[in-house]
């Protein structure tokens, strides 16, 4: 799968009339991870919904390869972590799995569950592991569709900080095994930071792209690291309001911050 | 946590179990007592039912009257459940289709059983799809509106999970649908169940030359109490036993995931 194209003209929600995005362009590289930041409520999740193909009812098209994504046949496979993990509480862990993988592919699934180290929970039902074995059973469920696009909604928002950076160790060695594209919803900028190839800041609603800046340290990296620290504190030094969706200068322009990104 | 609590799960059924099997006895001893201190034909004593209960197991005709109007249960249970659950997810599904028939659903709830079965024995005749007819009619409103509950109730999310993994419809229907309204299901035909066990012996008394209702019917006439203790305790019986061997582990298996 390449290039994936997000063109967004305008999603307005019909039942409250409330604008929520407006001109986005997106464009993601293959293999390409991509982290979007915004003020809460600015619309992220929609944006992720609308990729997903949940919320069809928007003007604009999402399109790979010039085609939408849609429509493409075969379909592309798309892996979602939810900010719950969703998984179905009547399944036990290795059936979960086996509900996206297919029946036959036990083996798939147990290999899985060992690359996120639950090997010896696969009969357990969901409602009996931590909120952090439950992810990392919604990680391996993403994964296990061999995705072309994975995409993430504040995956790891309600876990504990030494768990959440497990989790984001997990995810890391999952993804550089098969590189898929991945869009990653997240508030949490030194998580941004941690993990992407390039990140996305939005405006409050509407929602646009106000600064698009590639992340080029080494990876891997971990949040509370001196240049992750560094590269946060150059950029709300910048742009003391970019978490409230406000760059200085010229609102809604596209910078390069490769001076503080290097 | 979880293990906790399916370690303590045995000694709580087997605590419970003793408390009903307690009460159930101190009602026999006092059914007893009464009848001993009135001594009348009136009240049977529990052991000259038993009596009389093995003497029909033996030569009389309970078990063929039985076997008839289980039959019939399970039949109009059968009917009723199949056409309450298309209903039920049909109209909570679909807003037209509900507002189409929440009248009729409310006077379905409404009328009393015996005028279904008066009316379906004069139009239909004095028969069987007549009498199963009636039984599943008083049944079905109760299960659309469980049914229809639940399919309210179903968890949006959960669905969206199946569409971006592209589930088939099949197993989105068994995997993610379904058991969402289990525990719907399992409301629907106990309460059903304990419904249709009531009607279906009206219907036989109304209209029917067997099962335990005209039998009851018979008996009633004839002044026969002890008759009429003796069927009721075989019906009670069976009642139990379905409810223990397959009501209680049915649920017990499906909702297993909640422990």
């Amino acid at each position: 799968m390449n290039d994936l194209r997000i063109r967004v003209e305008d999603k307005t929600y019909q039942n409250t009339g409330t604008c929520t995005l407006k001109d986005i362009q997106l464009d993601v590289n293959p293999g390409e991870f991509v982290a979007i930041v915004g003020p809460s409520g600015a619309g992220k999740s929609t944006l992720l919904n609308m990729v997903a193909g949940l919320d069809q009812d928007f003007e604009g098209k999402i399109t790979v390869d010039n085609e939408p994504l849609h429509a493409i046949s075969p379909l592309k496979q798309i892996g979602f972590m939810f900010q719950e993990s969703r998984l179905m509480p009547w399944l036990t862990v290795l059936d979960n799995l086996l509900l996206v993988l297919g029946k036959e592919e036990v083996d798939k699934a147990r290999e899985l569950l060992r690359q996120v180290h639950l090997t010896d929970i696969e009969s357990h039902f969901p409602g009996q592991l931590s909120g952090g074995m439950q992810r990392r059973v919604a990680l391996a469920r993403a994964f296990a569709v061999k995705p072309d696009l994975l995409l993430m909604d504040e995956p790891f928002m309600s876990l504990d900080a030494p768990t959440a950076e497990y989790l984001r160790g997990l995810l890391m060695d999952l993804w550089s095994d098969t590189k898929p594209m991945v869009l990653f919803v997240t508030h949490y900028l030194r998580e941004a930071l941690a993990l992407a190839d390039r990140i996305v800041f939005l405006s409050e609603q509407p929602a646009h792209i106000v600064l698009d800046m590639p992340v080029n340290l080494e990876r891997p990296r971990r949040v509370e690291d001196a240049d992750v620290n560094k590269l946060h504190a150059g950029l709300l030094q910048m742009n003391p309001n970019l978490l409230s969706g406000l760059v200085n200068g010229k609102q809604g322009s596209e910078q390069t911050i490769t001076g503080v990104a290097s | 946590m979880a293990r906790d609590a399916t370690q303590n799960l045995p000694q709580m059924i087997w605590s419970e179990n003793w408390l009903r099997s307690l009460s159930l006895l101190g009602f026999v001893l006092f059914w007893q007592v009464t009848a001993w201190l009135l001594s009348s034909d009136l009240l049977p004593a529990p052991t000259e039912v038993l009596v009389g209960l093995w003497a029909q197991l033996i030569h009389g005709e309970l078990l063929t009257h039985l076997g008839i109007t289980l039959i019939r249960v399970l039949i109009s249970f059968l009917i009723a459940m199949l056409i309450g659950v298309a209903l039920g997810v049909l109209m909570g599904r679909n807003n037209s289709w509900d507002a189409g028939l929440d009248g009729i659903l409310v006077i379905g709830l409404n009328i009393p059983a015996l005028v279904t079965i008066i009316l379906c024995y004069i139009w239909f005749g004095l028969n069987e799809v007549a009498a199963v007819v009636a039984v599943a009619i008083n049944k079905i409103p109760m299960v659309i509106v469980t049914v229809r509950e639940g399919t309210r109730a179903l968890d949006r999310q959960l669905m969206e999970v199946a569409q971006v993994y592209q589930l088939s419809r099949w197993e989105t229907f068994r995997k993610v649908y379904l058991p969402q309204l289990y525990p719907y299901l399992i409301s629907a035909a106990r309460n059903g169940l304990a419904l249709i066990w009531k009607i279906v012996l009206v219907v036989e008394l109304l209209g029917r030359s067997d099962g335990v209702g005209f039998q009851l019917g018979t008996f009633f006439q004839l002044f026969d109490i002890l008759g009429i203790l003796v069927y009721t305790l075989a019906f009670v019986i069976v009642i139990l036993l379905i409810e223990a061997w397959v009501m209680r582990p049915t649920e017990a298996y499906l909702t297993r995931w909640r422990k």
